[in-house]
């Protein structure tokens, strides 16, 4: 009898792998060689100022949700838990800083990200275009941005992680999925991957609850609008990355909008930063 | 246009103006309409201002008083400091006062109209909603209730990141370290106070000597000793002539040339009448010289048809006072006139410890009454109730006429002043003479034996300017007083 491993499709076999590669907590970010070699420079960099420092770890969704978590680590942890990444620059200073910075960089093997660079740094500037309009969306609802800017670059947290994990399981079993079914694989776990880091790395609960119910904001069993906030960054973000994906009138029918309140000139305002947020997109884009 | 819709009465704005306006029209049997362009009813009052800081002041007092008692209790408190987890109670508190509030519209039989108004002339309001849809409404009379939001002055760069107002300091996600406080007007000294209890290093900041000017001197000097003592700092008479995020630390330059470093800023400088959407231009409504409706003592406004309510006229600003002119506008509306104009009107600031006053300052009694006016004093720590509930810093400050009867004001600053005031209020309104509180029976031990001793205080002071005895009961009264 063909034992089962055998008789399972090859996507089948790397989606297998990658739920006992969670299970066990194999659960970790790539990081873009160039964020890894930027960091190393500054920090050893003596004119460089915590500014440049803070900047560079808010542009980047690996090192900053590492920074988080590090930061809040029995080692580093120092009172209060650090929920915000200028609390973390302000708090540790510039040579923790740079230290957690350089480990995390350093860290995953990151020249090694099996084929998906290309993909996984598309998704990095989508979460960056997400934070920088959960930024605006904020500011329109006078609400505290820091948050949600944090919300935006973390909520598609978990698509590079899978991205990742199925690049090792392939070369482990020696396998190689076609790009539909990397997709597939992708779509259908990313969610519960982004979840169960949220969790595991001890994001603030904003982070936690937003990465996981920013699709079903409705639900969300706290930070509701925080949630809903998450859900029209990343839609807008998209919208920016591939305008012409998109029919701005239906964009504008979301009912993500009425429930934020948006009313028309509200909603054409966000439209209207597009610039605004590109320029934060390009000035933080490694 | 022709309208969609006729009403009696069109209230625009769902305040705490709007709402007791609204209540009061239905009360009165009038078809209303009210027009809120947010997603819930409740103004400012419920979601960005009075209910939120409160239950933030709440949790602040709750955490100092278990610290204080740690060892007491073998409590340890968790080291959560995320601004939400000391919000936690505000979601449930919201929907209930929300949910309250709509089932009085309900019950009374307002129509809700969720969109944004603007006139289109002085008797139809247009209503758009979220998603475009336009209703025409017509009504006799029109009520503007749209409160105010905070100003933000042209040099100020708030971003609601480091640099934050009213409405955002409120979702900010973590406790800074450091804050600076732009401002020493109520808000400000509340928001200042609270923080600098849950253990933020605050600097307040003001052209004026001292914050809180309208309120008696030796009230804010408390206030001041009690801020200083949880390590706040006031710095007065001077300008902030700069500020800006330095990609680490706000960076505030003021005009004597100091410079302060914090994590974030707190902008507390004034309000804005929210008049701009409304397009009065089409309706012939005068404006004041700063942005507010001018109205009458009626709160009808330069156009017949139309009143207007609460913080879009100008101070005092307060939830209790917009409640009772949105009643009294729809009283003068169905030719009800209300008793009197509203001349005594509480004050009621929840900064730690409360402050709260009421009728004259000490200064108007002097210009309106002349300088023999006697002025009584109780000390908290002359109180047996302020002794065991800690309360032992604050005062209560009784002013009367120069005979020593007539209470013209009450002044008072420690925990329980908001409530404790509506004492004095009574007192006034139904023209008690001071010796009220000697000749009843108040509840012993309780911070209302505050006034008693005040109002003794005075007639001390009343027989020893007539050179007379006190009559024995007093000085038997004063003499149990010392012992207690
Ligand atoms: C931080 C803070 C703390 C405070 N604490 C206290 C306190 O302890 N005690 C106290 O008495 N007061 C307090 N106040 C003041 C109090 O909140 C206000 O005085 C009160 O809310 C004013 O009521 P209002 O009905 O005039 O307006 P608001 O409560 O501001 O309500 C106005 C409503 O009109 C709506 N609106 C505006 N424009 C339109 C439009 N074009 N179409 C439809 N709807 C519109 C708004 O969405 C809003 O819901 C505080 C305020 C703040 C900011």
């Amino acid at each position: 009898m063909p034992n089962q491993q055998e008789t399972l499709s090859p996507v089948q076999q790397v989606a297998n792998a990658i739920v006992s590669g969670v299970k066990n907590g194999d659960l970790e970010l790539p990081v873009m060689p160039s964020v890894a070699s930027k960091v190393f420079s500054l920090s050893r960099n003596p004119e460089a100022d915590m500014g440049e420092l803070s900047k560079l770890i808010h542009s980047d969704q690996s090192i900053a949700s590492h920074v988080l978590r590090i930061a809040n680590s029995a080692t580093y942890r120092s009172g209060e838990p650090i929920v915000s990444l200028q609390q973390a620059v302000t708090r540790l200073g510039m040579k923790l800083m740079g230290e957690i910075a350089i480990a995390v960089s350093l860290q995953g093997d990151i020249f090694n990200a099996g084929g998906f660079e290309k993909q996984i740094k598309e998704l990095l500037r989508h979460a960056l275009a997400a934070a920088a309009y959960g930024r605006e969306i904020a500011k329109k609802r006078r609400r505290n941005v820091e948050g949600q800017f944090l919300c935006g670059l973390l909520h598609s947290v978990g698509r590079p992680i899978c991205l990742k994990l199925i690049s090792k399981v392939q070369k482990q079993l020696d396998v190689r999925l076609n790009d539909k079914e990397v997709a597939q694989i992708v779509s259908a776990m990313h969610s519960k991957i982004a979840t169960k880091a949220a969790l595991d790395w001890d994001l603030p609960r904003q982070l936690q609850v937003t990465t996981h119910y920013y699709p079903t904001y409705e639900r969300a069993p706290s930070f509701k609008d925080e949630s809903a906030a998450t859900y029209l960054s990343q839609l807008l973000g998209h919208w920016m990355m591939e305008p012409m994906k998109f029919n701005v009138l239906d964009l504008s029918k979301d009912p993500v909008i009425e429930y934020l309140n948006f009313y028309q000139d509200d909603f054409q305002y966000l439209l209207g930063r597009k610039d605004e947020v590109k320029a934060v997109v390009a000035a933080m884009e490694l | 246009m022709t309208p969609d819709e006729l009403f009696d009465i069109i209230v625009i704005g769902s305040g705490p103006g709007g709402q007791k306006a609204a209540e009061q029209a239905t009360k009165s049997g009038l078809k209303v309409a009210i027009v809120e362009r947010e997603r819930a009813v409740g103004g400012t009052c419920v979601h960005l201002g009075t209910i939120p800081s409160k239950t933030l002041r709440e949790a602040a007092l709750t955490i100092t008083t278990l610290k204080r008692n740690a060892d007491v209790f073998d409590f340890k408190l968790k080291e959560n400091m995320e601004v939400s987890t000391l919000m936690r109670r505000l979601d449930s508190v919201l929907q209930s006062y929300t949910n309250h509030i709509s089932q009085q519209m309900d019950l009374t039989g307002g129509k809700v109209f969720l969109g944004r108004a603007s006139f289109i002339d002085e008797t139809t309001v247009l209503v758009t909603t979220v998603k475009g849809k336009r209703t025409v409404l017509q009504g006799k009379h029109i009520i503007v209730a749209t409160g105010s939001r905070p100003r933000t002055p042209e040099e100020i760069p708030v971003d609601h990141e480091h640099i934050l107002d009213s409405d955002s300091i409120l979702s900010m996600i973590y406790l800074p370290r450091s804050l600076t406080v732009i401002g020493a007007g109520v808000i400000a000294s509340e928001y200042a106070s609270i923080f600098s209890l849950l253990g933020v290093k605050v600097t307040m900041i003001d052209k004026t000597p001292r914050p809180l000017m309208f309120m008696e001197p030796e009230l804010t000097g408390k206030f001041l000793d009690n801020f200083t003592r949880y390590g706040g700092k006031y710095i007065g008479n001077v300008n902030a002539k700069s500020v800006e995020w330095n990609g680490l630390q706000v960076r505030t330059i003021l005009d004597n040339g100091q410079e302060l470093l914090s994590d974030k800023m707190l902008v507390a400088q004034g309000r804005l009448a929210n008049t701009e959407p409304l397009n009065l231009s089409s309706t012939g409504v005068q404006l004041g010289s700063n942005g507010t409706i001018d109205v009458d003592e009626n709160y009808q406004t330069s156009t017949p048809s139309i009143y207007a309510v609460g913080d879009v006229i100008g101070p005092p600003s307060l939830a209790s006072v917009s409640m009772e002119q949105g009643r009294r506008a729809i009283k003068h509306i169905i030719g009800e006139s209300s008793k009197e104009s509203i001349s005594l009107v509480p004050i009621g600031i929840y900064a730690v410890p409360e402050l709260s006053s009421v009728g004259l300052s000490e200064e108007q009694a002097r210009e309106q009454y002349g300088d023999n006016i006697i002025i009584g004093r109780a000390s908290f720590d002359e109180v047996a109730r302020g002794q065991i509930a800690g309360i032992k810093d604050g005062m209560l400050k009784m002013i009367s006429d120069e005979q020593g009867e007539k209470i013209l004001g009450v002044h008072i600053v420690a925990e329980g002043a908001t409530d404790l005031i509506h004492v004095g209020e009574m007192a006034i309104l139904n023209g008690n003479s001071i010796d009220v509180f000697l000749e009843n029976i108040l509840n012993f031990p309780t911070l209302g034996e505050a006034y008693r001793i005040a109002a003794l205080n005075i007639a001390t002071k009343r027989s020893q300017r007539q050179s007379k005895k006190l009559q024995p009961r007093i000085q038997k009264l004063i003499d149990e007083a010392e012992l207690n």
